[in-house]
């Protein structure tokens, strides 16, 4: 561009230098008369607004002005006109460009009315428009801020640079629960829980490195409860300096907490998937595994993890063609749930499974009934035993009370279950002679737990005796309690019978063993000692003068020797007469008081020379069913025997008494002569050939045969003696013998 | 020859068979005979030692008091009668558990089954020489 530069003049101020400043400066210069019609306009007005000066002379000025600041402008030009004001400094008012924009204008109105040069009002005005739109674009950022900032729903605070609260919302307040003024002497984190503090904490370092970041916190609530806030910490950076840190937080305790809710819920569903011992796995349409228990995972020695998303068939082709096939289809197909089990060969396994559609898929649950099977087989096997053995089963309950018995039971016993169902073993197994301790024992011992074994004798339905070996045996379950007891009833009534007999057959060769010793005991001493002085005396006797006294002596003795072999040799034919009769004496019903008148009278001319006397006190009807001899004898050996050791101090008195028994009939023979110390004789009594006495009177076979013959008719006898007293002897006979004359009456 | 013998037995015969044999042996100065073992003990001074017995002849099965009682009295005085005192059982009975018992007593030198005969007379001698 062409400058055409002249050197300075000395300046001129004239009128058109003055007019030439005014119209030709930037700034609009305008005069408006009394009625606010333009009188002039500078130049500047088509640079600021569009118009030529001379479209807007004589139009009135507030034509041009926005409505809205019309009624400040005419009070203000009315201030101006009549108000006595010189200047006035208008706020910035909009004033329409000849292109209709709104123009902001900022003025000074100095009245000039009264100047003869103006007679106007004349305004310097400025296009403000532009700080206008500055100062307007400013408070409407303010006006977002603070709309953001304050009126946010969500939790917007400041923190400064070095964590302290310097503003917050009132979300903030409201969400918790401390008032304003708390947070200026807080630091952020006091607001925090604990386990949060750290992550929170390096997002706010974060954000004073000038990074945003966006995390999961909890805060604690003024009344102590928590909340959880999902937390923007964002820098806030003003010519590359940070100020401050801005947080804004969406409150997300409840979507949290449903969080959590659910969380819960899934653990809870999971427990409970995992707690039931089946084995539970599903399907989804696809038939892809898409859940499994730990019980399934066991099952199959996979982790679940391999099997998640996976079909089923491609995994397990071994199930191709199985029943478990079939059936998934069909409850795909059906929509309805079964239940059916299977055996899988290479697993070694039976299954019982449940499948149950559901809307994602299938539902397969199952157990592993092998062990089950078994048992049951194992049941049934054990079932057939008890109920086909021999032996005689009965099964009851905790309390005894039976639940069941086997065929074998029924059989032996006659007892049906159904007749004794519900009653105690011990109300069949026992009689009224068991004694009750011993039940009670073998019940204490059963509640232990202890197993028994007895020998019982027990009736059978119909009365007859059965022996029976019963073993009890308690069945407990897993926690130790008893539940069953298992009764084993073994019929051995024809063992024991045996037993008996066999009992009796050892005493009986006991006792014939006994007599054998007694015999032998005879043959050794009282048969060869006669024959001992024979031996003796014969040889001596050759050797003597056969016409000596000696000789003659010699002669005698050999005699009484001879003499007395032949005692012995007539005692044992007794004794053995009387043992080979025992089995089967001839019986009949004997008179004992007739018996006793014969002995007496036998053996009066030995009482008579002693003045002897005896007393008898029978009755007439004093029976009894036995060998007539055997009484005689009997009788006659324990008079006689009383006569033998009668004592030299006193006469001799006998008596001879019949007691009748509730249990038969009882007589006693007593005598007032020289006793026995029963403390020294009585094991020997009625032993044979025991003597008791000196002298040659006795050979020590009476007692025996007395016993021997007493035994053989069905008595006992006893006997009670005091030195130098007397003798009693008793002799019991029991009912089975007396009672016999009731036949016979 | 023995100076004194006793003879207890309850056997009358037995007795007077026994003494006819040891006098008929010329056996010894005094034979003293007993039908009971009481009496035998109610003779034996058992305190003074000059009277008693070299030689005793024992039956065992007696009434009252039989030969194995008469030996238990003597039980208490064994140690003084030991070497002056011999027992024989004399007995008819020919059971072996007699036999055996009579070990059991140090005063027994032997046991003789009735009758006493030349024979047992010399086991006697021989026995109560040492020799046995």
């Amino acid at each position: 561009m062409q400058v055409n530069f002249t050197p300075p003049e000395q300046l001129v101020l004239t009128p058109d230098f003055y007019s030439s400043i005014v119209r030709h400066g930037s700034e609009l210069i305008t005069v408006l008369n009394w009625d606010g019609q333009y009188q002039y306009i500078s130049d500047s007005i088509s640079s600021e607004m569009g118009y030529q000066p001379e479209e807007l002379l004589g139009t009135p000025v507030l034509e041009h002005i926005h409505p809205d600041d019309v009624a400040m402008i005419q009070q203000e030009l009315h201030n101006l006109t009549y108000g006595g004001v010189k200047q006035v400094s208008l706020s910035p008012f909009r004033y329409r460009a000849k292109s209709g924009d709104w123009r902001w204008l900022s003025c000074v109105s100095t009245n000039m009315l009264d100047n003869p040069h103006v007679r106007g009002i004349v305004t310097n005005s400025r296009d403000v428009t532009h700080q206008m739109e500055t100062m307007r674009q400013k408070k409407e950022s303010r006006a977002y801020y603070k709309a953001l900032f304050f009126n946010n729903p969500d939790l917007v605070f400041t923190l400064s640079t070095s964590g302290q609260v310097q503003a917050c919302n009132d979300a903030v307040v409201a969400l918790s629960g401390y008032t304003r003024e708390a947070f200026p002497e807080s630091h952020f984190t006091d607001f925090v829980l604990p386990e949060y503090q750290d992550v929170t904490l390096s997002a706010f370092h974060k954000a004073l490195t000038g990074q945003s970041s966006t995390l999961d916190t909890s805060i604690r609530h003024h009344d102590g409860s928590r909340r959880f806030l999902s937390a923007t910490f964002v820098p806030v950076v003003l010519e590359g300096r940070i100020l401050a840190v801005q947080c804004i937080a969406k409150d997300c305790t409840s979507e949290k907490e449903a969080n959590l809710l659910v969380q819960a819920h899934a653990q809870r569903l999971h427990n409970i998937l995992e707690g039931i011992t089946e084995g539970f796995f599903a399907l989804d349409s696809e038939w892809r595994y898409s859940f499994g228990n730990s019980v399934f995972a066991n099952f199959l020695g996979r982790p679940l993890q391999e099997l998640m998303n996976r079909t089923i068939w491609d995994e397990y082709p071994i199930l191709t063609g199985t029943q478990f096939q079939q059936k998934c289809l069909e409850v795909a197909r059906t929509q309805k749930t079964v239940q059916f089990d299977e055996q899988f060969c290479n697993y070694g396994a039976e299954l019982r499974f449940t499948l149950s559609p559901f809307s994602d898929g299938l539902l397969v649950s199952f157990v592993d009934i092998t062990r089950q099977r078994a048992a049951e087989e194992e049941v049934r096997t054990l079932s057939l035993v008890a109920s086909k053995t021999t032996n005689g089963v009965i099964i009851t309950n905790s309390r005894l009370e039976i639940e069941w018995v086997n065929e074998a039971f029924s059989q032996v016993t006659g007892y049906e279950l159904e007749e004794i169902a519900g009653k105690r073993p011990s109300d069949i197994l026992t009689t009224a002679d068991t004694d009750p301790r011993e039940i009670n024992w073998v019940r204490a011992q059963l509640a232990k737990g202890i197993p028994m074994r007895k020998e019982l004798r027990s009736y059978k339905k119909n009365g007859d005796l059965v022996w029976a070996d019963v073993t009890i045996s308690p069945i407990a379950n897993e926690q130790g309690q008893i539940e069953k007891y298992v009764y084993i009833h073994t019929d051995i009534t024809e063992r024991k019978l045996d037993q008996e007999q066999l009992l009796k057959t050892t005493e009986h060769l006991y006792h014939q063993n006994q007599d054998l010793k007694q015999f032998n005991y005879i043959v050794s001493h009282n048969l060869r000692a006669p024959v001992a002085n024979l031996v003796g005396l014969s040889a001596i006797l050759q050797k003597l003068d056969r016409n000596s006294a000696r000789f003659m002596q010699g002669l005698q003795n050999l005699e009484t020797s001879a003499r007395r072999l032949d005692d012995v040799i007539s005692d044992l034919n007794k004794i053995l007469a009387v043992r080979s009769s025992t089995l089967q004496v001839a019986k009949e019903m004997v008179n004992v008081s007739e018996v006793a008148s014969e002995v007496i009278s036998s053996l009066q001319h030995l009482l008579t020379p002693i003045n002897g006397k005896i007393e008898i006190q029978l009755q007439e009807d004093d029976l009894l069913w036995a060998n007539r001899a055997y009484v005689y004898s009997i009788l006659h050996n324990l008079i006689s025997n009383a006569i033998k050791y009668k004592s030299a101090q006193r006469d001799l008195l006998i008596e001879v008494n019949s007691v009748r028994k509730k249990d038969g009939l009882q007589l006693s023979i007593s005598d007032n002569g020289i006793g026995m110390d029963l403390e020294k004789v009585r094991p020997h009594l009625f032993q044979l050939y025991k003597r008791f006495h000196a002298g040659p009177d006795g050979k020590g076979i009476g007692l025996y045969l007395v016993k021997m013959q007493v035994n053989a008719i069905g008595g006992e006898i006893e006997v009670n003696s005091q030195p130098e007293t007397g003798t009693t002897f008793i002799l019991h006979f029991k009912q089975a013998t007396y009672g016999q004359q009731g036949l016979h009456n | 020859m023995v100076s004194k013998v006793y003879i207890i037995d309850d056997d009358d015969i037995s007795i007077y068979l026994t003494s006819l044999v040891l006098e008929e042996a010329g056996f010894a100065h005094e034979i003293c005979t007993y039908t009971s073992a009481d009496d035998a003990l109610a003779d034996l001074p058992l305190t003074a030692s000059t009277a008693l017995p070299d030689l005793i002849l024992l039956d065992l099965n007696m009434p009252v008091k039989s030969g194995w009682d008469f030996l238990n009295v003597l039980r208490p005085h064994e140690e003084t009668l030991k070497g002056k005192l011999d027992v024989f059982i004399l007995t008819s009975s020919i059971a072996v558990s007699d036999q055996d018992q009579s070990r059991e007593y140090p005063l027994v030198r032997g046991f003789l089954h009735k009758p006493l005969d030349e024979e047992s007379l010399n086991y006697i001698r021989q026995t109560r020489k040492g020799l046995a």
